[in-house]
């Protein structure tokens, strides 16, 4: 299929939904590539038998019509544009534009830029930590999610130079205990950075100056 | 001497070529022939060589297709007309349907059902079919082009077991039934 438009198709079912294009029993090494979808009932559907077919810069919006999504809300386990039914990895999709979609992945809408995640900010839940106590840090920035991982570069008291901790903390918000050995006196993070592959440390320290102190307690 | 020896053996070539010229011309293939539809359909028109369309088409065909394709390798061109059907044309059935699963006896607009490498060539609309607009069953190395298919009851066009099918640049719009899994493509 190439260069197609379907639009405004199909009517509310039980038993499954109509379709702009559909993928029934049977349909294998099919080759979907450049349509336009838009309006249906459900976009694109794709049945669990439906194997080796490949879904290419399609242009997938609109369905069901907002009109479907309220006004008939058992509509609603159907009303996406892609819904792929099939096994993971028994289709191939590449670029194409959706916005919603069931086991299937829509290209970005936001340029890659706006969803690299990036941190400028740390706190800290206190200013000082005893050891054998613990520090909560919370980073954030734009883009974070609970996902993210964040390396942090430090400064070790009494220490001439940075140090750096990969992976230091997963998620926004976390919870490090000081052992006991824990060096006494100021450690300051100098810079944070933010990234969603957990081996990816390519990307530069955002600048940052926040300090805590460990201290032996008394008690 | 020589030299007329060699006039004679150009000439005879000349001739040569100008003989084989002419047969070629005389063999030329005439236009292949191709059938012309138009006007009212009221039961299955069966095309078995190439056919184009001088004219809307209006199909009173119940139950089966308007035009079936009987013969493998070749082309119904829509010529830009207009093939319209039974069904209401605002409201399709009404989420109804007509016909089996099987192709058979559906009222499709067009149909190949057991056939091999046929076209169907827009521009064209093919509309208000109380099954789908355009059918390929068990059809092989089909193409399908730059067609629309609207308010039709099953699909705009349905390709079922069939393999190798192109499905280029066609406008499938309000099509479909609640009765059957079916939509626009």
């Amino acid at each position: 299929m190439l260069r197609n438009k379907s639009s405004g198709n199909g009517y509310v079912r039980a038993a499954g939904p109509n379709f702009g294009v559909g993928l029934l029993a049977g349909a294998t090494d099919n080759f979907i590539e450049d349509n336009v979808i838009t309006g249906n009932v459900t976009g694109i559907r794709i049945v669990a038998a439906a194997v080796r077919n490949v879904f290419r810069g399609n242009v997938i919006a609109g369905n069901p019509p907002i009109l479907v999504s309220n006004n008939v809300p058992e509509n609603a386990p159907f009303g996406f544009d892609i819904l792929n039914l099939s096994a993971a990895g028994a289709n191939t999709f590449e670029n194409n534009t959706c916005i919603t979609s069931m086991n299937a992945p829509c290209a970005n809408l936001k340029s890659e830029t706006d969803v690299i995640p990036v941190s400028n900010s740390v706190v800290f839940d206190s200013p000082r930590a005893r050891r054998g106590g613990s520090v909560t840090a919370t980073f954030s920035g734009n883009n974070l999610t609970n996902a993210t991982y964040f390396d942090v570069r430090f400064r070790a008291p009494s220490a001439n130079a940075d140090d750096v901790a990969l992976n230091w903390q997963q998620g926004l918000s976390g919870t490090h205990p000081i052992s006991q050995n824990t060096t006494l006196g100021d450690w300051t993070i100098t810079g944070v950075r933010a990234h969603q592959d957990a081996n990816d440390h390519s990307g530069p320290f955002a600048p940052v100056q926040v300090t805590f102190s460990v201290f032996v307690s008394p008690f | 001497m020589k030299r007329s020896r060699v006039l004679a053996a150009v000439t005879l070539v000349i001739l040569a070529l100008a003989i084989v010229a002419l047969a070629r011309v005389s063999s030329s293939p005439q236009a292949s022939s191709e059938e012309t539809i138009g006007g009212t359909i009221t039961a299955t028109r069966i095309i078995t060589q190439n056919a184009r369309l001088t004219g809307d088409v209006t199909c009173t065909v119940d139950s089966a297709p308007c035009i079936q394709f009987g013969a493998p390798g070749i082309t119904l061109n829509l010529n830009g007309f207009t093939i319209t059907g039974l069904a209401d044309p605002s409201t399709s059935c009404r989420g109804s349907r007509v016909g089996n699963a099987t192709g058979t006896f559906n009222e499709d607009g067009i149909a190949a059902i057991d056939q091999s490498d046929i076209t169907v060539k827009g521009p064209g609309l093919v509309q208000r079919f109380r099954a789908d607009g355009i059918t390929l069953l068990n059809s092989n190395r089909s193409l399908v082009a730059q067609v629309t298919a609207s308010t039709n009851c099953q699909s705009g066009i349905l390709v079922f077991n069939s393999s190798d099918a192109h499905i280029e640049a066609n406008v499938s719009v309000r099509n479909g039934n609640s009765v059957f899994p079916c939509g626009g493509i």
